[in-house]
This record gives C-alpha cells, sequence and structure tokens, in this order.
C-alpha cells in the first residue's frame, strides 16, 4: 500500500505548492495533514475512489526524517489502541502487525491504511480550522503552527 | 423426440388387492401386445390401476387430489406393502420403479429407482422418459370411465394440454425459456435491459453530458478571455501609470524605492517561510510534544527490551536441531513449545528496522537539545511575523505614493482608481475559475471538462451496451413472436387433426349416433350437446386416445380398467377393433361380463396372440381347486392367478362390491 491523499486536499493545497519554495510535493501535503491527525488523535476513513495513491515510498527529502515519522505514528497507533508501552507482549504483537521490513515504507498494509487514516483526519481538521484554503505558504505555516499548538 | 417404453410386468404385496407377480414379457425384449387380466370385482382392480398410475407418474402424484398411503394398506396388521413395476424402454433398456409402503403412523411412500446405471433412492426416470412420466400424462395412458367422463369436463382434464403434451409442443415454451435465460445473462452482463426508455434516458445523458462540456467550454473561455483582458488593460494603465510617474523624476524615484522595498519585503517572507517549511519537515523539530512522545516510543522499547537481542529465526533454528545447545534432545513435544515462544520474537528483519528507528532517534532527538529546535522554530516564527508585517508596510507605503501621485494629477488619481477596480475584478474572476480546475467534483453538473469528459467516456460506453442489448432485444422479440405463433398454429392444427381423425372412429364405432367433438379446447368439446351417455362418453374418449396415441411417434402402452364397461353390445365389437390402434401395448382389466361381444373380435383385430390371464382373491375352496388344476397356476398367501384362454373364458365368478 502507498501513501494516499483526499482528492480534495491536493485541490486544497494547490496555491501554495510552488517550485523551490519549501512546500513543492504532495508528500508535503499529506505530512502536514498527518502530523496534525496524529497530534489532534484525529482518524478518518475516506474510500479509495475519493483519495489518490501518489507516491510509494518516502520521497528523498523525508528520508532522513522517515524513522522519526514512523515513530510518531507508532507511538501515536499504540496510544489510539490502547496498548500500554510497558506491555512487552501486546507491543511486540501490534508491532509485528504494522511493521514490514520488506515494504518501501517500513510499514505493513494495515500500517499504511491506518497512517493514512490520520493524514485524512487530520486535513479534516484542517478544512475546519481554514475558513477557505491558504493563498500564500507563509500565511498558511503560521496559522498552521498556531493551531497545532493550542 | 419420440418415447419408447412397454409394462414388462409388476408385482404386489401387502397391499389391497392379492399379493401377485404378473409378467407379459415374451423374451427377446418383447412384451405381448394385447392382455386381458380377469378379476373379478373387489378383486383390486382399481388399486392396481391407481399403483400403476402412482408408479409412472412419481411422487408428485400424491401431492394432488390421490388417495393416501393409507389407503393402499391390505389389512390393519399390515405394517409394510411394496409395489414393483418392471418397463422397458429405449427397445432394450430395463427400469424397475418400486413403491415402498410404510403404513406405521399416518403412512409413507418411497420410491426407489432402479436402472441401467444402478439402484437409486427416490423417483429417478432416465431424461428420455421425464417428459411423459408425470402425473397429467399417465392419467391419459391409464384409462377409465372415469377418465373418458373427465375428458369433457374442463374442471377435470385438459386435453389440449394432453396433445401438446403428447407432441412435444412444450419444447417450444422450453426454447423461449432458453432465449430469455440467454437475453437476461446478456442484459446483466452490459447492464442494460434493453428498454426503449433505458436507451433514451442513456442517450439524453449523453447529449447532456455533451452539452454540460459545450457550455462549461464557453463559459470558462469567456471568463478566461475577461481575466486576460483585465491582466492586459492592467499591464497597460500601469504602463500608462509609469509613464505619468515618469513625468515627475520625485515620484518616480518614490515609487521605484517602495517597489524595491516590497519585492525585498517579498522575498524575505518567502525566504522565511521556505525555511520554517523545510524545518516543519521534521516532526521533533515542528513540535516539542512529538519529540517527546517519539523519544517515549524509543525509552519504553529500551525497557520492554524491544527488540530483543535474538531474533525469532534464532529459536526457530534452534526447534530444527535434534538437540539442544545444552545437549538435551528436543523431541516434538519441546520442538512445539520452543516454535510457540518463538511466536514472541520480532523476526530479523523487523528487529532491524526497529533498530534503526531507535538508532535514528537516539541520534536526532534524544542526544540534542529539544527546547533548543524548539526555540528555532519559535525564532523563525518570530522572524517571518516580522518580515510579514515589513511586507503589510511596504505595500501600504507603495499605495500611498501612488495615491499620493494622484493628488496632484487627475489622470494619475483616473489611472490608479481604474487599476484598483480591475484589481478587484481580477480577484473575483480568479476566484470564479477556479471551479474550473476542482477535480472533486464528479457530478453532472461539474465545471472540471476532464471529470465531465470521464462521465461522458462512460455514458457513451453506456449508451454503446444499451445500442447492442437493444439489437439483441430485437432478435429475441422476432425469436419469441415465431415460437409464439408456432406453438398456436401447431396446436390449432394438431387439435383440428385429433379432432377430425377421432370424429372418424366415432363413425364408426357409432354409426346410428351423431354424436361428434366439435373441438379441442381444454376438454372435449361436443357437438351442440354437453355431454353424452357413460357409454357415448366412453366411445368418444376412446376414439380421441387412440387418434392422439396412434398418431404420434411415441410408442406408449395403454392401460384400460373395463375396456366395455357401460358400453353397448353392439358397440363393443368396434371398440375392440379400435383397441389395437390405441399403442403398442394394451392391457386391460376386466370383469366376465365384459367378454361378451368384445373377446372374440379384438382377437380377429390383433395381429398376434393375446395375453389371457385371470386373477381372484382365495377363499372359494371350489374355484381355487378349480385353478390349481390348471398347469402353470400361480398362487400368494391370498391370490391365485392362471393364465391362458380356456380358464379365462370359463371363469364365471362374478362377486359385486
Amino acid at each position: 500500500m502507498a501513501f494516499r491523499i483526499p482528492d480534495k486536499a491536493k485541490q486544497w493545497f494547490k496555491h501554495i505548492q510552488h517550485k523551490n519554495s519549501g512546500f513543492e510535493l504532495e508528500f508535503d501535503s499529506y505530512y502536514f495533514c498527518l502530523v496534525l491527525g496524529i497530534s489532534k488523535g484525529k482518524k478518518q476513513s475516506l474510500p479509495n475512489a475519493e483519495t489518490t495513491e501518489f507516491v510509494q515510498q518516502f520521497p528523498n527529502e523525508y528520508k532522513p526524517n522517515r524513522h522519526l515519522i514512523i515513530a510518531m505514528f507508532l507511538n501515536a497507533e499504540l496510544k489510539s489502541l490502547g496498548i500500554s508501552l510497558e506491555e512487552r507482549s501486546a507491543l511486540n504483537k501490534q508491532l509485528t502487525r504494522l511493521i514490514d521490513p520488506i515494504s518501501a515504507t517500513g510499514l505493513s498494509e494495515e500500517g499504511m491504511r491506518e497512517m493514512n487514516r490520520y493524514a485524512y483526519g487530520g486535513f479534516r481538521e484542517l478544512q475546519n480550522q481554514f475558513l477557505e484554503p491558504p493563498r500564500t505558504l507563509d500565511g498558511f505555516l503560521v496559522e498552521y503552527y498556531q493551531f497545532l499548538n493550542t | 423426440m419420440a418415447v419408447d417404453f412397454k409394462i414388462l410386468g409388476w408385482s404386489a404385496k401387502g397391499l389391497r388387492c392379492p399379493d401377485h407377480d404378473i409378467s407379459f414379457e415374451k423374451g427377446d425384449n418383447r412384451v405381448h401386445k394385447i392382455a386381458l387380466i380377469q378379476m373379478p370385482n373387489g378383486t383390486g382392480k382399481t388399486t392396481t390401476l391407481k399403483l400403476l398410475r402412482a408408479a409412472l407418474a412419481g411422487p408428485k402424484i400424491w401431492e394432488d387430489n390421490f388417495d393416501k398411503p393409507q389407503q393402499f394398506r391390505k389389512n390393519k396388521q399390515t405394517l409394510h406393502g411394496q409395489f414393483e413395476l418392471k418397463l422397458l424402454y429405449a427397445k432394450h433398456k430395463r427400469l424397475t420403479i418400486v413403491l415402498d409402503f410404510d403404513f406405521s403412523n399416518e403412512g409413507a411412500v418411497n420410491y426407489i429407482t432402479t436402472g441401467p446405471h444402478g439402484m437409486d433412492s427416490g423417483f429417478n426416470p432416465p431424461v428420455g422418459l421425464t417428459s411423459v412420466l408425470k402425473p397429467d400424462f399417465v392419467n391419459l395412458l391409464m384409462f377409465d370411465g372415469e377418465l373418458a367422463a373427465n375428458l369433457l369436463n374442463p374442471e377435470h382434464t385438459n386435453a389440449q394440454k394432453a396433445i401438446e403434451e403428447m407432441y412435444q409442443l412444450l419444447f417450444l415454451q422450453r426454447m423461449k425459456d432458453r432465449i430469455d435465460e440467454y437475453w437476461n445473462t446478456l442484459a446483466n452482463n452490459a447492464g442494460s435491459k434493453g428498454s426503449q426508455r433505458e436507451f433514451t434516458q442513456r442517450r439524453n445523458k449523453v447529449e447532456a453530458l455533451k452539452a454540460r462540456i459545450d457550455e462549461v467550454k464557453s463559459i470558462k473561455s469567456g471568463e478566461e478571455g475577461q481575466l486576460e483582458d483585465i491582466n492586459k488593460e492592467i499591464q497597460r494603465l500601469e504602463n500608462e501609470f509609469q509613464q505619468e510617474i515618469n513625468k515627475s523624476d520625485t515620484d518616480k524615484k518614490a515609487l521605484a524605492d517602495a517597489e524595491a522595498n516590497l519585492s525585498s519585503t517579498i522575498q524575505l517572507v518567502s525566504e522565511k517561510a521556505k525555511d520554517i517549511a523545510l524545518l516543519m519537515k521534521n516532526p521533533a523539530e515542528l513540535s516539542a510534544s512529538l519529540a517527546q512522545n517519539i523519544v517515549f516510543l524509543k525509552d519504553s522499547l529500551d525497557k520492554v527490551k524491544l527488540p530483543g537481542i535474538a531474533a525469532r529465526e534464532f529459536f526457530e533454528e534452534i526447534a530444527d536441531e535434534p538437540h539442544c545447545i545444552c545437549g538435551r534432545e528436543i523431541d516434538p513435544a519441546i520442538q512445539k513449545v520452543i516454535r510457540d515462544g518463538a511466536k514472541k520474537y520480532l523476526g530479523s528483519e523487523e528487529v532491524a528496522v526497529l533498530n534503526a528507528m531507535k538508532s535514528d532517534i537516539k541520534d536526532r532527538i534524544a542526544n540534542s537539545n529539544l527546547s533548543a529546535a524548539e526555540t528555532k522554530l519559535e525564532q523563525l516564527m518570530q522572524e517571518i511575523d516580522g518580515a510579514q508585517h515589513a511586507e503589510i508596510l511596504a505595500r501600504q507605503k507603495l499605495d500611498a505614493i501612488k495615491h499620493l501621485a494622484g493628488q496632484n494629477d487627475p489622470q494619475i488619481k483616473q489611472i490608479n482608481e481604474r487599476i484598483d477596480q480591475l484589481k478587484e475584478q481580477k480577484i473575483k474572476l480568479e476566484t470564479k475559475i477556479e471551479k474550473y480546475y476542482d477535480k472533486t467534483d464528479m457530478s453532472d453538473s461539474s465545471w472540471n471538462v476532464d471529470n465531465l469528459n470521464e462521465k461522458l467516456k462512460k455514458a457513451n460506453a453506456d449508451l454503446a451496451e444499451a445500442t447492442g442489448t437493444i439489437s439483441q432485444k430485437a432478435k429475441r422479440d422476432v425469436l419469441c413472436r415465431i415460437l409464439d405463433n408456432a406453438l398456436i398454429y401447431a396446436r390449432r392444427a394438431l387439435s383440428e387433426d385429433v379432432c377430425a381423425d377421432a370424429n372418424e372412429k366415432i363413425k364408426v364405432l357409432m354409426p346410428n349416433n351423431d354424436i361428434r367433438i366439435a373441438s379441442i379446447d381444454k376438454c372435449l368439446r361436443l357437438v351442440e350437446k354437453e355431454a353424452g351417455s357413460v357409454g357415448e362418453t366412453l366411445t368418444v374418449g376412446y376414439a380421441f386416445l387412440s387418434s392422439l396415441l396412434s398418431s404420434a411417434t411415441h410408442n406408449l402402452p395403454s392401460v384400460v380398467d373395463s375396456p366395455t364397461g357401460s358400453i353397448d353390445l353392439q358397440i363393443r365389437p368396434e371398440i375392440a377393433r379400435l383397441i389395437p390402434k390405441l399403442g403398442d401395448q394394451f392391457i386391460a382389466f376386466t370383469i366376465s361380463s365384459e367378454r361378451d361381444g368384445f373377446v372374440a373380435p379384438l382377437s380377429q383385430a390383433a395381429s398376434e396372440s393375446i395375453y389371457f390371464l385371470t386373477l381372484f382373491k382365495k377363499g372359494d375352496k371350489a374355484l381355487e381347486a378349480s385353478a390349481r388344476s390348471v398347469s402353470g397356476y400361480r398362487e400368494s398367501e391370498d391370490g391365485i392367478w392362471v393364465s391362458g384362454q380356456t380358464y379365462f373364458s370359463a371363469f364365471h365368478t362374478d362377486r359385486q362390491e
């Protein structure tokens, strides 16, 4: 399974996605949604027809941070499942379920599905927070940072 | 396909007729063409005829208005009864149908069928016989006075259906069913039922989508044209403004400085935004809380020793060895314990992933100063705030310079106002135009031409399917009309033929009687009367059945109860002459009083010698003694049966029920 982004999110971010701006990849949109979904503990399921698969693995720009992103996701997912990080066997079982060393992302199909759900949930949060799609990157980043820390 | 079967014989035991065993076989897979079984009243003629019907028609006959199993019980002590019917079909194949009666409780009948492929429980005749071995059809073959009367009664019989079944007209309906089945599969696969309404709906959808695409293209082109015009006009006015400003060196310099200032503040904001965006791509630097969570995960894994030092494969390898490293033997039970235990450990590759993740966390976060990272982002946020503020000021300053320049020159003021108006229009127009690039609206009223084209492609495919199924439907309709007409024509023609043939026979049978069949509808309809006497009815029935059975290509047996019953003595010879034409095998149950005027002409009309059999219940000692004096007699616990014409003709016992 690959990274998938809601079709509406692609449309929503289009004004701030520019070359050499620091926000030019579709993964950028995905990542900002994912972080928000994880931080706010929001997950949402969307039918595949309403989402687009855009990349199979972490883009180069994110590769240095991929383990941190996975760790951030694992921590949130284990917490949402009510798994205590002191229960070795339960932890072991869930890690086996969510991790797949052979996959390009390091996450299993199930792990990717859950991670995508956090991104969908994060996008919903953005839509609720911003009255309309952002017009400038600086405006978006400032408001995003404020919202993340509230 | 012609159906061919004969009755080889039957046996009965424990039923409401003497236990007996009759065979019509002549050897070499041949049977007696005509057999007369003389049974005094009360011996069980009707019972035997019903058993034959039940055996040939299968279990379905018991669901209709037929006798109950208990009515076939010999007496209250009888718990079990059996009727076995042996048939010959397809010239040499044998089929045995057994009715097994269980008289306990309410009584039940179980069928057992034995054919070339062995014994089966249930009624399983070969496919070639299934078209005739069913209740309605079998009733025609098992003829008695009751059936003859019923042939004239629309509530009891369906003569028309008998003709259709005899001539296999039902195949026309089956062909229609198959065509329908094929059509439905085709329509389901195509997702179209091929109705004109559906076709119209799909065509309308295609037309509507085409119209929508044209409309969207036209409006989009108009609005984009307007935007282009506005941009050009703004550009032209700005040039004009610039030219006017250039006339004053002071204004020119102030404007250039303000624009340069704005440009540099915009640049600064972009650079700060880029720095922030890049920094935010590291979740640990984006949020201290996220960083703490990530470190907490690593610490927790460390605490519970995950991943462990040993990977799952290590234990699996030990389980594969005959001995443990401590030297102890590893038997299958220990092997299972080790393997189950190994499942608690991560695989070596999973271990590698987790170790890499932990190592990264350690290097990137745990050992770094988290508050410093947060401070860095905070710092950048403050810087961008300052840059944004500077940009706003630069814009305000530029606007003020333009405004001031306009105050001194009405023309510049006018240009400025016009530029402002156009910029407002431009923003509105740009917002309007956004909808043409919104790919999320997949409805038929979408403003996105790509989406509409996708929908049009699908609608065209649906229309093509409907068009395809419509042409198939037209073919199906033609075929079905042909089959319907063929059925109507064949039904009418066959009825008229059978009717004309039967009337010819009636004329011969009753030359002084003008009773005739007018038509064959649900029942036989007589000319100018609804019913005849019992004799007339029986004669008409014979005529109809002999016409029906002799015209078709089937070779079927007929079994008749009391063939001359209430028929006048002078008509009996004619009936007797008709009987050989009733089919390939004729079996009749008679009583002694029917012999006069019947047996002699029947013997003359028959192409070969008749098989005579007399069957009666034990009880009359003198009669039993006379039967036992005949060579070849056979007897059971309660019955005696004697073959041969001499005994048949001399038998006078005639006890009325």
